[in-house]
């Protein structure tokens, strides 16, 4: 019977329920639709940088993130191999060793990043091979590398052309090599357009002289959202001769770059649902003025207090979540549309996004929490308008109410 | 007879830059089965007495005595539960819930006292039938006139077999037909239910119909006439 009621008030007078739904409906669709550009902002964001490259975890030996040197390399023996594939969690282990060198073509020289890989398992981790925007992948134990095309493109080098290595090798070791280039790569990072040269992991082990040994343990897994238990169970298994990060702690730049950005969105959307609750309130006050005397005979006949206000509450409630669910069920087809057909944005915005370390790309994130998130607030906003007309209604003399 | 309703010195004051004695120290005894207006000119305190028989308002002095229980004892929601349980209202006008059908309106209160959902459909019906708007069970308030209204009022107020109605100028929106036909039903339901009903008025037809007129002037009783 009060559901009834509430439900027979709402529509009491309909232009006033369409406006409010309507409000509701496109705050709502504004924020799924901006929540979902920037939550698919980060997903790309961190599947470039974490997913593509960085991998969630990485073991090291104790120490190597702070000074990446080929010293801080660990051997990645039978033994320790075996120990990981032991966690089921894992679904890929890749060894990397990586070294900073100095790079030329027959007139240029540079300081780069050398790393060395397995290219069936990065293949599979993070599929290198759909990077090449020229010439083809090299294969394990291949004598080739892989330019970043900015790289080449600085030193001149073309496919097929010679590029020579020079630097530090496994103890100071003065180590040297000259290899084809069998393609360039094009990362939706610039960082490793413009600086990396990619080689079969065995041949740069060869090339350092580091024997067994890999500076990087790439570890892929199951569920990518178990990330931070993994990584405390993991640092617990290897012990203290190993260090395990996740991206989280070696770019904490990003984390904090997407919680800044994340929060700015929460102010952002505050500012949005709180003009429409005082749109809202306006027409709540409006209500109230016209059923005053209504609850005055409504309280004199018996009704109990609470009652009348929890049917005003419902009534809001059932207003703002009719908005919200239209609004959800207009924006959700946007976010699915927008993640299949991600907005490529014009050359100029392109370039100057790509400048950040960005991709010019937006893709929408379709993950319902989004829209769960919207209706708990549209829920809490309802609460919050009621509390005055429920203040109203418990303070409510219905002598004075009637007499009005 | 038993006294339904006793006021002791019943006092209420208004302060202000004067203070307005809308009642002023009330003695009156309600028996069972009375059927009594409360008259006299506007303002003198009619709307102010029935509040506080009704345990609406609380008095400023003096006590409201109701079947041997003193009001100003009762909590407020003991108060509400009171009303509902003891007391049929029926207000000036508008007394319904207007997005609420007739039955609905009338099971509204008695679903507020938690009666069966058999009880309440037959209820329902006898009430219609007794003030003679079955045919309008289906109706909302704006479909009826003022007239009807009031009387699915006065159904509503004896929905919950109360010990009696209080009734605040029920025909004061009304014309005369109108208003002799709620008398009508009024009387009929005085006898026939044996409820007694205590109405206020300052029109000259409906005291006519009064057997008793207890008329106030500026808060005091000054007449009480038995007939
Ligand atoms: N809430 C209030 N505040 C101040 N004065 C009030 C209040 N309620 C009633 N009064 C005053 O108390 C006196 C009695 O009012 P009451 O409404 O009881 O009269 P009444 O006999 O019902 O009049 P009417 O025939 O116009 O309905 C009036 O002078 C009125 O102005
Ligand atoms: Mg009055």
């Amino acid at each position: 019977m009060l559901l009834k009621l509430a439900w027979r008030n709402i529509w009491r007078n309909k232009r006033r329920t369409y406006i409010t739904i309507a409000s509701v409906m496109f705050a709502v669709i504004f924020a799924i639709v901006i929540k979902g550009l920037k939550e698919g902002m980060y997903d790309r964001m961190i599947e470039n940088t974490v997913g593509n490259y960085f991998g969630y975890i990485q073991i090291h030996k104790s120490g190597y993130w702070d000074d990446q040197t080929l010293d801080n390399s660990f051997s990645i023996d039978q033994q320790f191999l075996d120990s990981i594939q032991k966690l089921t969690y894992i679904t890929n282990a890749l060894p990397r060793l990586q070294n900073f060198a100095l790079v030329s073509s027959d007139t240029i020289t540079k300081g780069a990043v050398i790393l060395g890989l397995d290219p069936e398992k990065e293949e599979k981790f993070s599929s290198l091979g759909s990077r090449i925007i020229e010439g083809g992948i090299i294969e394990n134990e291949e004598l080739a590398v892989l330019l970043g095309y900015k790289l080449a493109e600085y030193l001149k080098l073309k496919v097929e052309d010679t590029l020579i290595i020079m630097g530090q090798g496994y103890h100071g070791n003065l180590v040297a090599g000259s290899y084809p280039v069998k393609g360039l790569l094009k990362f939706p990072s610039p960082e490793l357009n413009d600086n990396f040269v990619i080689l079969p992991f065995t041949v740069a082990q060869d090339l350092m002289s580091a024997g067994s040994r890999a500076t990087n343990m790439i570890l892929d897994l199951e569920d990518h959202n178990k990330m931070e238990k993994y990584t405390t169970g993991l640092k617990a298994y290897l012990g203290s001769t190993y260090e395990v990060m996740d991206w989280k702690e070696m770019m904490p730049e990003i984390d904090k770059m997407i919680e800044a950005d994340r929060a700015e969105g929460i102010i952002l959307m505050g500012i949005l649902y709180l003009l429409v609750s005082f749109g809202i309130f306006g027409t709540v006050l409006m209500m109230l003025a016209e059923r005053m005397y209504e609850f005055g005979i409504m309280i004199s006949i018996g009704m109990r207090k609470y009652k009348l206000a929890f049917i005003v509450w419902i009534e809001m409630v059932i207003m703002t979540l009719l908005g919200g669910i239209a609004g959800m069920l207009l924006a959700y087809p946007l976010l699915i549309y927008f993640n299949l057909r991600p907005i490529y944005m014009g050359d100029d915005i392109a370039k100057a996004i790509e400048e950040y370390g960005f991709e010019p790309i937006m893709q929408t994130s379709t993950d319902p929490g989004i829209l769960f998130e919207q209706g708990f607030i549209i829920i809490l906003l309802a609460t919050i308008i009621s509390i005055y007309p429920i203040i109203k209604i418990k303070n409510l003399n219905s002598v004075k109410a009637m007499r009005a | 007879m038993k006294n339904v309703i006793e006021t002791k010195n019943l006092c209420k004051t208004y302060e202000g830059v004067i203070p307005i004695h809308a009642v002023n120290d009330v003695d009156l005894q309600i028996q069972d089965d009375e059927f009594t207006a409360i008259v006299g000119p506007s303002g003198s305190g009619k709307s102010t007495l029935l509040n506080l028989i009704g345990g609406l308002d609380h008095p400023t002095s003096g006590e409201v005595i109701v079947n041997g229980h003193d009001l100003s004892e009762f909590s407020e929601s003991k108060l509400i539960d009171y009303r509902l349980y003891h007391i049929g209202f029926v207000f000036q006008a508008y007394n319904l819930i207007p997005v609420l059908t007739v039955r609905e309106n009338i099971e509204f209160i008695m679903m507020l006292q938690k009666r069966k959902k058999e009880d309440i459909k037959n209820r329902i019906h006898e009430l219609l039938e007794e003030v003679d708007l079955l045919d309008k069970i289906n109706k909302r308030p704006s479909e009826l006139s003022g007239g009807q209204q009031q009387r699915v009022a006065v159904a509503r107020a004896l929905a919950t077999k109360p010990e009696f109605v209080l009734a605040d100028e029920p025909t004061a929106n009304l014309d005369s037909k109108s208003a002799s036909n709620l008398l009508d039903t009024m009387e009929r339901l005085n006898k026939e239910e044996s409820i007694t009903f205590i109405f206020s008025t300052h029109d000259q037809r409906v005291i006519d119909r009064a057997r008793r007129v207890v008329t106030l002037e500026d808060g005091k009783i000054i007449s009480d006439v038995q007939k």
